[in-house]
């Protein structure tokens, strides 16, 4: 049976983007049909960023998840809102773009610690790919950072992994409000390093990250702009608005069809490829594949080892607070994003307690002048406040050990885009409280060392579980019994059908997902290249 | 609340409708007006408002030229302003406005002055704020100089490439050992 595209690319965030990219780039002519449930939303309008920096309304707003979308059902209360964005470009588009490596001791998590999953490969294959990533991305970090090949990060005081290739860009400066915790890390032997950032160098700094002015940071939708508006790319075709309800499969091993919307007239239409890809996020990837059902498949594509949406992670977020009488140097946060960091306790040793990656929160200290001009204050009343108590905040993200009962399956009825609720059955194991804590006293110290009152019942705070970093409902595995997908993210049993989100990340170790994905992107382009008759 | 019958007259809480359209030189006179007079009330003498007007005329032309249109929010807050000109004098009037409104609660937006004050005064405060102004509320008042070095940046600001010789912060100096 002849098929209409060699490629089908279901999301078109930053996986989907970025295979069509490197797809395009190898054969122009290739026929490839992107759909994306979502809509188009202007980027770098100058009448939305006024409107965004004037209401702090962001054009996309009505792109995020509602509640209801996807209800909770577990023991632990899981927050979707928020977390993602559906629309043309993905959830790149809100994203920070903090753009951390993964630590070898990460691919092996359930082999160190009994818990989670093991990657069906190590580091040191994905390492080239990360480079790779962080030249797409454009990132900037400090190579003083970085670790030497076969020596653990925390021997050497390094916060980061071994690297190949040094970062594509110099590192943005720690701020003058960043020294007295700068001081603090180096007293308490924490190792104070420089947030990896992807910023095109266009960056200006305006600080209005979730919406830029001038695209200086990746968002799927630029890639997107391009490749649509390329003459050589006749052959690519992307769909906007319709999203994909099903796969059909021609036999056990072959997917051939997808079934999607027509958002011109709302019927259910087809499209067969020779190649399927998934990049739908680990929300919606474990979905369509339940949702798959036939006489090959009776329990949906991949799923007959009843994985499928399995091991759910995100990354509990933990933060600890701490108050001073004034604020004589009239500090403020005057970037919108986090460059201090510490990977000190984000090292193997960690791992059984759980690893936390520390950053200095972005939100403080801060004072929203206009907030108290618009409230009627007057010069004096605002000065006062400015130079008044002072506020600052170390926060982490700790990571999560994926557990089999923690699932993403069918819900009832579907979301406004049209594609299935997603029902979310999430707890944390029994000793989770306890190894918070733990970090969060670690926190403390780093607080208290700076001279800062923490007062112990609000300051520090386990952040409720939300959906910003979930990972792992569709995981590679080494065979059908431990995962979905194989290391090339091809889905178990079929010949054709990939995977290509969060969702096989079998861990998410302590840090942003994103650069890590990128790099697994980069990796199954390459695998899909070699394939390709 | 302040005003007179003008300020006081109902309206829907709800942007007005209008098309969208140039704004005439007095309109657009009529709001920098405002604009300044922010700037003035909050002392903000260290950047001239002047120094803003760039920033604030592309503000102003996003906001009227396409949907949804301002022109009418803007053509109430003239009428408005005008209203409190004449019973306050100018100085009064601005600082009633800003500072002493009486508009209770401060989100209700059923009348002229209100919206007046939602729609256009507020919308003017951040753009003076991101635009660049105001710097010295953060700036120690001993040594309130603007420097290359000496900068702050507010969310919006815009500083320059970060590949400037001018740094969009305030950086951490690494102590002398």
């Amino acid at each position: 049976m002849s098929n209409d595209y060699a490629y089908i690319i279901v999301g078109s965030g930053v996986a989907g983007s970025t295979i069509a990219t490197k797809l395009l780039e190898k054969d122009p002519g290739a026929p490839i049909l992107m759909l994306e449930a979502g809509p188009q939303i202007p980027m770098k309008d100058r009448r939305y960023w006024w409107d965004y920096v004037v209401n702090n309304r962001k054009p996309y707003d009505q792109c995020e998840d509602r509640d209801g979308d996807n209800p909770s059902v577990g023991m632990t209360p899981w927050h979707s809102t928020g977390s993602r964005t559906m629309m043309y470009g993905g959830s790149t588009v809100h994203w920070g773009g903090w753009s951390m490596r993964f630590k070898p001791e990460d691919f092996y998590l359930k082999s160190n610690t009994g818990r989670g999953g093991d990657w069906p490969y190590n580091y040191d294959t994905l390492e080239p790919y990360y480079c790779r990533a962080e030249e797409y991305l454009s990132v900037c970090g400090d190579d003083k950072d970085s670790a030497t090949r076969g020596i653990p990060a925390s021997a050497k005081n390094k916060n980061d992994p071994w690297r190949s290739k040094p970062y594509p860009l110099p590192p943005y400066p720690w701020t003058e409000s960043d020294g007295e915790m700068i001081e603090a890390f180096k007293t308490l032997g924490i190792t104070p390093g420089r947030m990896p950032l992807a910023r095109y160098r266009k960056c200006m700094a305006t600080g209005t990250c979730k919406y830029c002015p001038f695209g200086a940071r990746f968002a799927g939708s630029y890639i997107l702009d391009d490749l649509l508006s390329e003459p050589k790319y006749t052959n690519l075709t992307f769909i906007g608005v319709a999203p994909v309800t099903r796969l059909v499969a021609e036999s056990k091993s072959r997917i051939h069809t997808v079934e999607y919307i027509d958002p011109t007239t709302g019927e259910t239409k087809t499209a067969s490829g020779d190649r399927i890809i998934l990049c739908t996020g680990a929300y919606e990837a474990p979905k369509l594949l339940m949702l798959s059902v036939s006489p090959y498949w009776e329990n949906g594509i991949g799923n007959d080892y009843d994985l499928v949406g399995r091991f759910a992670i995100s990354h509990p977020f933990l933060s600890v607070a701490g108050t001073k009488d004034k604020n004589e140097e009239r500090w403020i946060q005057e970037f919108d994003f986090p460059t201090l960091m510490s990977r000190t306790y984000d090292t193997e040793e960690y791992q059984q307690n759980g690893k936390i990656f520390l950053m200095k929160s972005a939100m403080f200290p801060n004072v929203d002048i206009a907030k108290h001009m618009i409230a009627g204050k007057d010069r004096h009343e605002i000065d006062r406040i400015v130079t008044g108590p002072r506020q600052v905040q170390l926060s982490a993200f700790m990571e999560e050990m994926g557990q089999y009962d923690n699932r993403f399956s069918l819900g009832e009825g579907t979301t406004r885009w049209g594609l299935p609720r997603t029902k979310i059955r999430f707890a944390h194991p029994p000793d989770f409280r306890k190894r918070a804590e733990k970090n969060l006293d670690l926190m403390e110290e780093v607080i208290r060392k700076m001279g800062y009152t923490v007062d112990k019942n609000n300051d520090k705070v386990i952040g409720e579980q939300d959906g910003h970093h979930t990972s792992s409902t569709c995981r590679m595995g080494k065979d059908p019994t431990e995962g979905v997908v194989d290391a090339n993210l091809k889905v178990f049993g079929t010949d054709n059908l990939y995977v290509c989100s969060n969702a096989v990340h079998p861990t998410c170790a302590a840090v942003n997902p994103t650069l890590t994905l990128v790099a697994v992107t980069l990796k199954l382009t390459d695998h899909l290249l070699a394939q390709k008759p | 609340m302040i005003g007179g019958e003008v300020c006081k007259q109902q309206l829907a809480s709800q942007l007005l409708p209008a098309e969208p359209r140039e704004l005439t030189r007095a309109e657009i006179d009529g709001l920098w007006r405002i604009f300044v007079a922010i700037g003035t009330m909050w002392q903000n003498t260290v950047h001239d408002s002047a120094g803003l007007k760039s920033s604030w005329l592309e503000f102003l032309t996003s906001k009227t030229r396409i949907q949804p249109s301002y022109v009418a929010e803007y053509v109430n807050a003239l009428e408005v302003v005008e209203e409190l000109i004449k019973i306050y004098k100018e100085t009064e009037a601005f600082e009633k406005l800003f500072l002493d409104n009486g508009i209770i609660p401060a989100d209700s937006l059923d009348t002229r002055l209100a919206h007046a004050k939602h729609f256009v005064v507020d919308e003017f405060i951040r753009v003076q704020i991101v635009a660049g102004g105001f710097k010295n509320f953060i700036r120690p008042q001993q040594n309130p100089e603007i420097r290359p070095d000496n900068i702050v940046n507010y969310n919006g600001f815009i500083a320059g490439s970060r590949f400037n010789r001018i740094k969009p912060v305030r950086p951490y100096e690494e102590p002398s050992k």
